[in-house]
């Protein structure tokens, strides 16, 4: 292998791991935090990686300007989210709030695949794929060539993981985000608000998984059915990275990333995907405790 | 010695002296079909220092959760301040002067001792943030030398100085102790109590759940004898002191 072949697949991994670190630290921060293990969450990136297909392609905006109202946007629903469909959850033990939010979610994720399918091949096109291919263009790192969509899809990347790690170490609200994640009973005793807790972190996370949809469709492009199997990826770097870590997310989703592109160059692009079961067999099998707790055994 | 304790104390103040600080009337609680606590009434005094003592397993924790609202009584009266608590909860309690120090500490181990506090702090009640941080470090001159220190690394007096420095920043006018000297060397248990002390003389109404009844009964001027969910006994300290085998009939140490 050429050493420039091996910096473009090493940047197409980055690419992919730093968008799989995005989706799984948004889904393990809303699990760890709110016990919500939601199911819908690679259909909320679909869905985003929709909308943002719609103002770029058929509206004509800029990619950045439709990131920000796809992300403004689904700050919305993810409040409509967290209003209709976990309020009721509210101050139940732990146990039942994780099954009966795997329950509630997977038939949300069902509807809206569903509904989306159908909306899109009714009224946009009939063979629906999400993707953007903006006009960036292309720069040259000595005998690499960096393509500049991706380029841009890591630039906004380490721009949000940024600000998601700024909200947790540095605002009030963040801080009791981890409080609550760390240790619930303490939580409750010196008088924090859960709900206001679980409020934040959902808002947050479905926007953050809207936005990692959109960015994810500037390097692969998504159908509408594939929302179930992202969320098993988020799943998988979750538990590997451990629960509610934003640096675990981090290396496990590069880790992933890097694995699955280089696994396509050499055994072809068909194995590529075998990669994420295996680190989630591996996880099964070491650190069963952790794919719920973030805590081995 | 089941006297009945009638005398409102003399700290009350005002049109409805009856009111003021915490009442417990006819306290029941169940863990399922356990009850726990059978028919606890107690008061404490704004300023006052209250010991609650009992052998393992009467009832004593179980009535500071319930008074917290962290689990829900299935009958009788709390009420602080002259605000009924029914169905409050946690954290309104916790703005209303309610502070608890847990047993086991509670604390967040993956956060540093300074998280710790600023999270104790209550956003526009009692102090700014940064004064009270400078008031708990002034108690605590330890907790300040270890502030960027994760709270896990801590000892266990340590420990038990950052909760109760994390329940003081929410400026509490009552604070529940729940066995703050279990596990701890007896120096340290010494040291704790120094600083209650000086936390009541400022002022701080004190409720201190004890196995142990020595330290607690030199602190507090009443107390509070729990057994199997009920008060068995109750009076100033001195007599509680000077009753003929408090320990062997009643705590069983």
């Amino acid at each position: 292998m050429t050493l420039p072949l091996f910096l473009e697949l090493l940047v197409g991994g980055l690419v992919v791991g730093g968008l799989y670190a995005l989706m799984a630290f948004s889904f393990s921060l809303i699990l760890a935090t709110t016990h919500v293990l939601n199911v819908a969450h690679g259909v909320f990136m679909v869905l985003g990686a929709a909308a943002s297909t719609l103002l770029v392609r058929h509206l004509g905006l800029g990619v950045v300007p439709a990131f920000g109202l796809v992300a403004a946007g689904f700050l919305l629903v993810g409040m409509i989210f967290e209003a209709v469909l976990l309020k009721p959850m509210a101050g139940r033990a732990s146990g039942e709030v994780l099954v009966s939010s795997i329950l509630v979610t997977f038939g949300l994720a069902l509807a809206l695949e569903a509904m989306l399918g159908f909306y899109w091949a009714r009224h946009v096109e009939p063979q629906p794929i999400f993707a953007l291919h903006p006009r960036i263009s292309s720069f040259a790192l000595g005998d690499v060539v960096v393509s500049g969509p991706r380029a841009t899809v890591l630039g906004i990347v380490a721009v949000v993981v940024g600000v998601l790690h700024l909200l947790l170490t540095r605002t009030r609200i963040g801080k009791e985000a981890r409080a609550v994640a760390q240790n619930l009973a303490g939580a409750l005793v010196i008088g924090l608000n859960p709900r206001r807790v679980s409020r934040a972190v959902l808002t947050i996370g479905i926007a953050a998984a809207a936005l990692s949809g959109g960015l994810f469709v500037m390097a692969i492009p998504l159908n509408p059915f594939e929302g179930l199997r992202l969320t098993m990826i988020a799943f998988t770097v979750s538990a590997a990275g451990g629960v509610g870590n934003l640096p675990g997310a981090l290396a496990a989703g590069i880790a992933l990333g890097l694995a699955e592109v280089f696994t396509g160059f050499w055994a072809g692009p068909i194995w590529s995907p075998m990669m994420s079961l295996l680190v989630l067999f591996a996880v099964l099998l070491l650190r069963p405790a952790a794919i719920l707790t973030g805590q081995g055994r | 010695m089941r006297e009945p304790h009638r005398s409102e104390p003399h700290g009350a103040r005002g049109r409805a002296p009856a009111a003021r600080g915490l009442k417990i009337r006819g306290l029941q609680v169940r863990y399922g079909e356990f009850v726990v606590v059978q028919d606890v009434s107690l008061t404490v005094a704004p300023g006052e220092i209250v010991a609650l003592l009992g052998p393992n397993g009467a009832g004593k924790t179980t009535t500071l959760r319930a008074v917290h609202g962290i689990i829900p009584p299935v009958d009788g009266e709390i009420t602080y301040e002259g605000r009924a608590l029914h169905g409050m909860p946690t954290h309104e309690r916790v703005a209303l002067g309610l502070g608890l120090v847990p047993e086991g500490r509670e604390l967040f181990p993956g956060m540093t001792v300074e998280e710790n506090l600023e999270l104790g702090h209550v956003p526009g009640r009692g102090p700014a943030l940064a004064d009270s941080l400078a008031d708990v470090y002034r108690l605590f001159p330890l907790l300040r030398e270890r502030r960027r220190q994760q709270a896990g690394t801590l000892s266990g007096g340590e420990q038990q100085m950052l909760a109760i420095g994390r329940a003081l920043m929410a400026a509490p006018t009552l604070l529940m102790l729940d066995e703050p000297s279990l596990g701890l060397a007896p120096r340290i248990v010494d040291l704790l109590y120094d600083t209650l002390r000086l936390l009541g003389e400022r002022g701080l109404a004190l409720l201190i759940v004890e196995q142990y009844v020595h330290e607690a009964l030199a602190l507090a001027a009443r107390g509070y004898v729990l057994e199997s969910g009920r008060i068995v006994l109750h009076g100033p300290s001195a007599q509680l002191r000077e009753h003929p085998n408090l320990q062997q009939t009643y705590l069983s140490v």
